[in-house]
């Protein structure tokens, strides 16, 4: 029997999948299952031989240590409250610049979405240090309060989390606004000159016409923000404080500090279930959209 | 007379070196079908925007009932827009988008139900409340978004090309239904459109604009009969326009000396112009025979074009120095019996009564 060129033309992206996504990630699962141990490598096996017969040997300890854990509770819910607030700071600036430029005069558009992705052209990891630059105690943020008399003690912003909920908002708000951007150029102006004519003032349609049509752009958009902030390692380390721990430290800690392989795989597989419900929410608000155009 | 519903006087409005409105004043009356006619390009939909108050005249007063609307913003004012695009709101329903303006006016649910099925009704699509509007064809669509517009009862309904989507057959029916309602309603309508058999039909009055200026305003018989100039003369309907200069004027019996035509041609006019000024003779193909046993006026020339549209045939005569004269014929009669064919040796024939001089 000879295959199609249409399975084979599944079958390679499959195979491609299998390889490189799957397969790790039954990986990463079985060592979840596992314990720690001082060997090579660092965690004890699933199937043991024992007296001739082959057993399974699966711990749930590390997901019962994630859950309760007061340590690593509190690094899950600081790190789904940090990306939550960088997700929305990212919404609450990134709508009324997509708008914006999505109104702007044809010439004009091209030139901000250049501008908009223009800092993906220099390092994330030196973005990032400008950042510490601005916001430190001696920061250029702190210099220009002083200049103008607005403080006479320097403000300590860097290493709180406020610094982290900027620093991840500023480093994907280009994730937020291109959705964003997309969804509201396909939104005709005369639908706000409708809802104008038809008696709303501009907060008004704003609320009742522009956010609605604007939905699947916002949906994206946070989505696109909110997933890689919530395992966001480099920003918290950078611009956060040694008090605030979360899942990106302490996956780090784990794996490199403490050795602690099936902590660290624990830890990953609940990031990727955390980030799997809003993907799949991602997914079917796409299907939607396809449907409605 | 009644004082107009709608007053526009000196309304002006550039954008950057073009002017989309050039001192614009005209008025219309309450419950009268007001059309501006115009090619596109020439701020006919301009005027609209204005109106609506999505733009904001540089000068000029725009009065409803004698107010000023110009400082008051779009959600504020009495008239409603339909849309050319119908700018329908694709996230609600027919219904909600016909009850959207009665919702903002604070009116309770039960009454904006009530009033959103009579509008429905109106427009003949009762079944259609819960459906979306993408679900609806074009014609659909542009009754859900005149329902919309007439839903806060407005003074004045302002509607942009609103047949302009609708393909042919659609669009005459639609027309005698917007006419019947508009009788029925006692509705204020203004509407902008490029399509001349239109706006001649259906309007009691129009205005001609061209580059952002009133050429003419009047009655379709007015404007048809009497142009105000040459853009008029040719935008609406057929016209032959003769370009020459007064040889000679006696008692409304003008001469007018045109080149290609071997004598000058007759025309019934104004008395008070000067001899040798530069004047344009313009005669509609009806008013023109290639029969005629006597007339004020004969040019011989040969047919070139003939274009058969049903009820009368088009025809166009070109003179020997090569002026091209159009003549309508109506069919039946004498038309039948004796068919004119392309390239015969024909005399078009005219009365001095059927010219009408043009200023320029």
């Amino acid at each position: 029997m000879t295959m199609g060129l249409g399975t084979r033309a599944v079958a390679l992206p499959l195979l491609w999948l299998c390889l490189f996504l799957l397969a790790p990630l039954l990986l990463l699962l079985k060592i979840s299952l596992a314990e720690a141990t001082l060997a090579s490598p660092p965690f004890t096996p699933l199937l043991v031989a024992e007296g001739g017969r082959l057993a399974l040997r699966i711990s749930a300890g590390n997901y019962g240590l994630l859950f309760g854990d007061p340590l690593y509770r509190g690094a899950l819910l600081t790190s789904l409250r940090l990306a939550l607030a960088a997700t929305a700071a990212a919404l609450a600036i990134g709508l009324p610049l997509a708008y914006a430029m999505a109104r702007s005069p044809a010439p004009w558009r091209r030139t901000l979405l250049l501008l908009v992705i223009l800092p993906f052209w220099t390092s994330f990891l030196i973005r990032v240090y400008a950042w510490m630059g601005i916001l430190g105690d001696a920061g250029l943020l702190n210099a220009l309060l002083e200049g103008i008399g607005l403080i006479q003690e320097p403000l300590r912003i860097l290493g709180t989390e406020g610094a982290i909920v900027l620093g991840i908002a500023y480093a994907y708000l280009p994730f937020m606004v291109l959705p964003l951007y997309a969804s509201l150029r396909r939104l005709a102006p005369e639908l706000e000159e409708a809802a104008a004519d038809l008696g709303c003032r501009r907060l008004a349609t704003f609320w009742l016409v522009i956010l609605p049509l604007a939905r699947p752009g916002i949906v994206a958009g946070a989505l696109l923000v909110f997933i890689p902030a919530l395992g966001e390692f480099v920003i918290p380390d950078l611009l956060g404080g040694p008090d605030t721990f979360m899942l990106g430290r302490a996956l780090w800690d784990e794996f490199f500090a403490n050795r602690d392989w099936p902590l660290a795989a624990a830890i990953a597989i609940l990031l990727l279930a955390l980030v799997l419900a809003p993907l799949l929410l991602l997914q079917r608000q796409q299907a939607k959209t396809q449907l409605f155009g | 007379m009644a004082p107009p519903l709608l007053r526009l006087d000196g309304v002006s409005r550039r954008f950057g070196n073009t002017r989309a409105a050039d001192r614009v004043s005209f008025t219309v009356a309450a419950g009268e079908m007001f059309s501006i006619l115009g090619p596109s390009g020439c701020g006919k939909s301009t005027l609209l925007r204005l109106i609506a108050g999505f733009e904001t005249p540089d000068a000029g007063a725009i009065l409803l009932n004698g107010e000023d609307l110009v400082a008051v913003p779009p959600h504020r004012r009495p008239v409603n827009m339909m849309f050319q695009s119908y700018a329908l709101f694709p996230h609600l329903s027919v219904a909600d988008n016909v009850g959207f303006g009665l919702r903002r006016q604070g009116r309770p649910a039960a009454e904006v139900a009530r009033r959103v099925g009579e509008l429905l009704a109106l427009v003949r699509l009762e079944e259609f409340g819960p459906r979306r509007v993408q679900q609806l064809s074009g014609g659909e669509r542009q009754r859900v978004a005149l329902a919309r517009a007439l839903a806060r009862a407005p003074k004045l309904l302002l509607l942009d090309e609103p047949l302009g989507a609708l393909d042919r057959q659609l669009r005459a029916a639609t027309q005698l239904e917007l006419t019947a309602l508009q009788r029925s309603l006692g509705l204020t309508l203004l509407v902008v459109t490029h399509d001349q058999e239109e706006a001649m039909a259906h309007s009691a009055r129009l205005a001609i604009m061209r580059q952002g200026r009133i050429e003419q305003v009047g009655t379709p018989a007015e404007v048809y009969r009497r142009p105000a100039s040459r853009f008029v003369a040719e935008f609406v309907g057929e016209a032959t326009l003769l370009t020459g200069r007064l040889v000679a004027a006696a008692g409304g019996q003008l001469a007018v000396a045109v080149d290609g035509l071997p004598r000058p041609v007759q025309v019934v006019g104004d008395a008070a112009l000067a001899v040798g000024t530069a004047v344009t003779v313009m005669l509609r193909p009806e008013a023109l025979s290639l029969r005629a046993a006597s007339a004020d006026n004969a040019v011989a020339g040969s047919v070139v074009d003939i274009a058969y549209t049903g009820s009368h045939s088009l025809y166009r005569v070109r003179t020997a120095a090569g002026l091209v004269l159009k003549v309508a014929e109506t069919h039946g009669g004498e038309a039948a019996e004796t068919p004119v064919a392309l390239g015969a040796a024909v005399t078009v024939a005219w009365p001095a009564a059927a010219g009408v001089v043009l200023g320029a």
